[in-house]
Formats: C-alpha cells, sequence, structure tokens
C-alpha cells in the first residue's frame, strides 16, 4: 500500500478515536429521539386508524401522546429495573463465588505457607545435616588415609615376617638336616665299635641300658 | 665374696656327683637316641591337595578341622616299631606355593631316604605337575634308589573325581612306584594312610639293614638279628 494512503488510514483513525467520546452523548441521544420518533409514528398510525370509531377528548392529542409516551418510558423503565435487578442477582452470584474462591485460595495459600515453612525446615536440617556429614566424610577420608598407610606398613611388616619365617625355616631345615647327619653318622660309627668289640670279647648285658631300651615313645606333631 | 668359697666347693662336689649321674644318664639316653634311626621322608605336591593334612593324619591321627598354606616346611615326627626296632619317622610336610618354598627346596632335598609325591584326585592339574616335581626331585640329586612313592588324596570326594585310578596306576608304574589313593579327611582311610609311611619305613629299613645292624638284647645275651622279626608291623 502507497505510504500516503496508510498515512491518511492512521491519521483517521486517530480522529474517530479522539472525537468518539464527545459524540457519545449525541449519538445516545440521537438514538433515543429516533426511537421516540418511531414510537410516535406508531402511535400516529394507529390513532388515524381508530379516527373514525372514536372519539377522542383530547383536541390536539397532545394528552394521548403524553400519556402513552409515559407509558412507553416506564415499559423501558420497568424493563431497565428487571434487567438490572437480574444483573445484581448475577453480580451478587459472582461475587459469592469470589469470595468462595478467595476463601479456597487463602487456605491454599495458609497450607502452601505452612509446607513451605516444613519445607525450609527441612532444608535448614538436611544442609545441618550434609555440614555434618561432609565433616564426618573428611574425617573419614583422613582415617581411610592413614588405615591405608598403617595397611602398607603391615604389609610390608608381614612380607618381613614371612622372610624372618621362611629364613627360621631354613635355618631348622639345616639343623635338622645336620642332626640327622650326625646321628647316621653316630650310627654307623657305633656299629662298626660294637662289631669290632663283638669281635674281641663276648659283652656282658647291662640291665640300666636294656631298661633304656624300652623307654617309650610318644608321637610328636 | 670369701664366705663364697666353701659354699662353692661344696657345690662343685655337689656338681661333680650330679654330673656322674648325668653322664650316666646322658650316655643311656645317648645309646637310646644312637639306636633310633630317624628316616627323613618328605612330602612334595601342589599346593592343597592336602599334603599337611595326610603328614598330620599319620602323625597326629586326625584330620585337622583348619589348614593354612604351609610355609617353608613343617616338621613332624612319629616314633614307629618295625620288626622290633624304634624308629623315628620323620615327615617333612613341604610347602606347594612357589614363594613359601623356593629359597629352601635344597634342604628338602639333602639326604632325604624317601620321597612321597601328592596330588589331588579330583584336581588334574595336580596329576599333571607330577611331572614338574619327579623334575625337580631328580634335579637335585635324588639318586633312584630312594623309594618314591604316589598318592592320590581326597578319594572321598567321589563324585569330584578327575582322575582316573588306571591313568594314575599308568603314571606310578612308569616311574616305578607304589600308588596309594586315599584320604586324610575320612577316618576309615587312616590305616591306608599310615600304611604309606609304614611301607616306605619298612622299605628303607630293608634297605639300610647293611649299613647298621640292630643289636637285640635277650636273656641277658646278645643276639645278631638277621633275619626279619615274623612279629613284624610292616604293613606291606
Ligand atoms: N575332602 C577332603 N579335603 C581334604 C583332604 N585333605 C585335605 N583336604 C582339604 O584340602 C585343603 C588343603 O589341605 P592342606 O593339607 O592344607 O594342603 P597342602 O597340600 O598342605 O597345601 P600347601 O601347604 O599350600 O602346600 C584343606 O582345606 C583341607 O581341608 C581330603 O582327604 N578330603
Ligand atoms: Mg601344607
Amino acid at each position: 500500500m502507497e505510504s500516503w494512503k496508510s498515512h491518511v488510514r492512521a491519521e483517521l483513525f486517530h480522529r474517530d478515536c479522539r472525537q468518539r467520546d464527545p459524540f457519545s452523548g449525541l449519538f445516545d441521544k440521537v438514538s433515543r429521539l429516533e426511537e421516540m420518533l418511531d414510537f410516535h409514528i406508531k402511535l400516529w398510525q394507529g390513532s388515524s386508524k381508530e379516527n373514525g370509531s372514536s372519539k377522542c377528548p383530547d383536541k390536539g392529542g397532545t394528552l394521548y401522546l403524553r400519556v402513552n409516551e409515559v407509558e412507553f418510558l416506564n415499559q423501558q423503565l420497568k424493563q431497565k429495573i428487571s434487567d438490572l435487578t437480574s444483573n445484581i442477582y448475577l453480580k451478587e452470584a459472582e461475587l459469592q463465588y469470589c469470595h468462595s474462591q478467595v476463601a479456597r485460595y487463602r487456605t491454599e495459600a495458609v497450607l502452601l505457607a505452612q509446607g513451605a515453612s516444613c519445607l525450609k525446615s527441612d532444608l535448614e536440617e538436611y544442609e545441618y545435616q550434609l555440614e555434618c556429614q561432609s565433616k564426618e566424610l573428611t574425617a573419614l577420608r583422613l582415617e581411610h588415609n592413614t588405615l591405608r598407610e598403617e595397611l602398607a606398613a603391615t604389609k610390608l611388616q608381614k612380607e618381613q615376617l614371612l622372610d624372618r619365617w621362611l629364613e627360621e625355616k631354613k635355618e631348622e631345615a639345616e639343623r635338622i638336616n645336620k642332626h640327622n647327619a650326625t646321628q647316621e653318622r653316630w650310627q654307623r660309627l657305633t656299629g662298626r665299635l660294637k662289631k669290632r668289640y663283638r669281635g674281641r670279647s663276648r659283652p656282658t648285658p647291662c640291665a640300666a641300658n636294656s631298661s633304656s631300651d624300652i623307654k617309650p615313645t610318644e608321637p610328636k606333631i | 665374696m670369701a664366705n663364697e668359697f666353701p659354699q662353692n666347693r661344696e657345690g662343685t662336689a655337689n656338681s661333680r656327683h650330679a654330673n656322674l649321674t648325668s653322664s650316666l644318664d646322658l650316655s643311656t639316653s645317648l645309646d637310646h637316641s644312637v639306636r633310633t634311626r630317624i628316616f627323613k621322608i618328605i612330602v612334595i605336591g601342589d599346593s592343597n591337595v592336602g599334603k599337611t593334612c595326610l603328614t598330620f593324619r599319620f602323625t597326629g591321627g586326625a584330620f585337622p578341622c583348619k589348614t593354612e598354606a604351609t610355609i617353608g616346611v613343617d616338621f613332624r615326627e612319629k616314633a614307629v616299631e618295625i620288626e622290633g626296632e624304634k624308629i623315628k619317622v620323620q615327615v617333612w610336610d613341604t610347602a606347594g606355593q612357589e614363594r613359601f618354598r623356593k629359597s629352601m627346596v635344597e634342604h628338602y632335598y639333602r639326604n632325604v631316604h624317601a620321597v612321597v609325591f601328592v596330588y589331588d584326585v579330583t584336581k588334574m592339574a595336580s596329576f599333571q605337575n607330577l611331572k614338574t616335581w619327579i623334575q625337580e626331585c631328580n634335579g637335585h640329586g635324588v639318586s633312584s634308589s630312594v623309594p618314591r612313592v604316589l598318592v592320590g588324596n581326597k578319594c572321598d570326594l567321589v563324585d569330584q573325581i578327575q582322575v582316573p585310578s588306571n591313568t594314575a596306576l599308568k603314571f606310578a608304574d612308569s616311574h616305578n612306584m607304589l600308588l596309594f589313593e586315599t584320604s586324610a579327611k575320612d577316618p576309615k582311610e587312616s590305616q591306608n594312610v599310615d600304611s604309606i609311611f609304614m611301607c616306605l619305613a619298612c622299605r628303607l629299613k630293608a634297605q639300610k639293614s647293611l649299613i647298621y645292624r640292630d643289636v637285640e638284647r635277650e636273656d641277658g645275651k646278645v643276639r645278631l638279628t638277621h633275619q626279619p622279626d615274623p612279629k613284624s608291623n610292616c604293613l606291606c
């Protein structure tokens, strides 16, 4: 659209807006007068039809017109009153509904406020717990670290003990092997000696020795 | 200080007397201990096959309710009497775990008189590893004259057996070993466990009788025993 057209259109629209209010009373009045004129024309047509049959006491018909006019206005007012009354009922019902809504929202708000305060206190509680737990966590972490260190130390100690244990076992094994070897040498030696001794003279048995021979030996674990 | 002397002198006299009696005791016990021969038997095999339980069954007569892995070696002894001779069977319960044995393997095999190889009848791997154990044994200069036996343990777990008897028997035959299938846990097998070690002790006694002759005193006379005693408690 060309710009001057849109400009004129906008200007006209503004003018309408500006001028509607001052003229609105005038329009009302015009419409009311038109209504009245319609009524008068209808009345006039009606009265001219009836003219032939009945005679009106009012010569000019002004009174008649006046009475009918008042009647008409009366009717209109009645209608308006009844409209307004029903409107009042409607508004009252609306108001009641609004009141109930307000009450409902109020209780709801109270409940929500209570909930909010509960949640707030819960939150505080949780925050406190969180703080405690975080403190505990740091303490536990510290303890964990020390325990881990201790564990490492203990492991090392265990390894060392194991090494020592093995070393001792080795020494014990060496000792036992040596003892076994000595024992075997002794046995061979005594065997040989006894053989030689028996070869030279006939020995007499020794009572003490024979008693020692039957010493019971316990199984050892 | 001075008055300690008489006491000391008296003490010396007493101790001399004591020495005399103790030397008598000593000679008796020495004679006794010297006369008791020791047979060193080592028990070899994978970890967890039940070496400790077997040796404990033999020396302690029971099944241990709880065992830990053997570290290095455990020494167990049992005095037995074979053909009238008291013999100390010295059982070396060796560790099966490499880390607990590697530093002392040579001590196991030094002057060993007999070797017991153990496997777990419910674990094929322990049977297959026997080859390695035999290699180790041979590698440590154990002569072929040293008696060896093969023991399949845990026979009480009948439904878990993985090593069939004939496979084990073939293996034992091929290595010139006797095979024992037994259980350290089952009390009914206790005699069988004893017989493993007794059998070895008998063989050792028979082998070594040429080296050492037992002197028995009977009715105040000395008698040389060349023949085995008829009341022998040898189980093989
Ligand atoms: N069912 C059953 N379990 C057994 C038997 N013998 C040993 N065990 C179990 O096998 C496990 C190992 O036994 P150990 O005697 O400690 O084994 P090990 O050969 O000495 O092991 P290392 O000392 O590590 O070389 C233990 O839990 C025993 O209870 C058996 O005859 N039957
Ligand atoms: Mg063990």
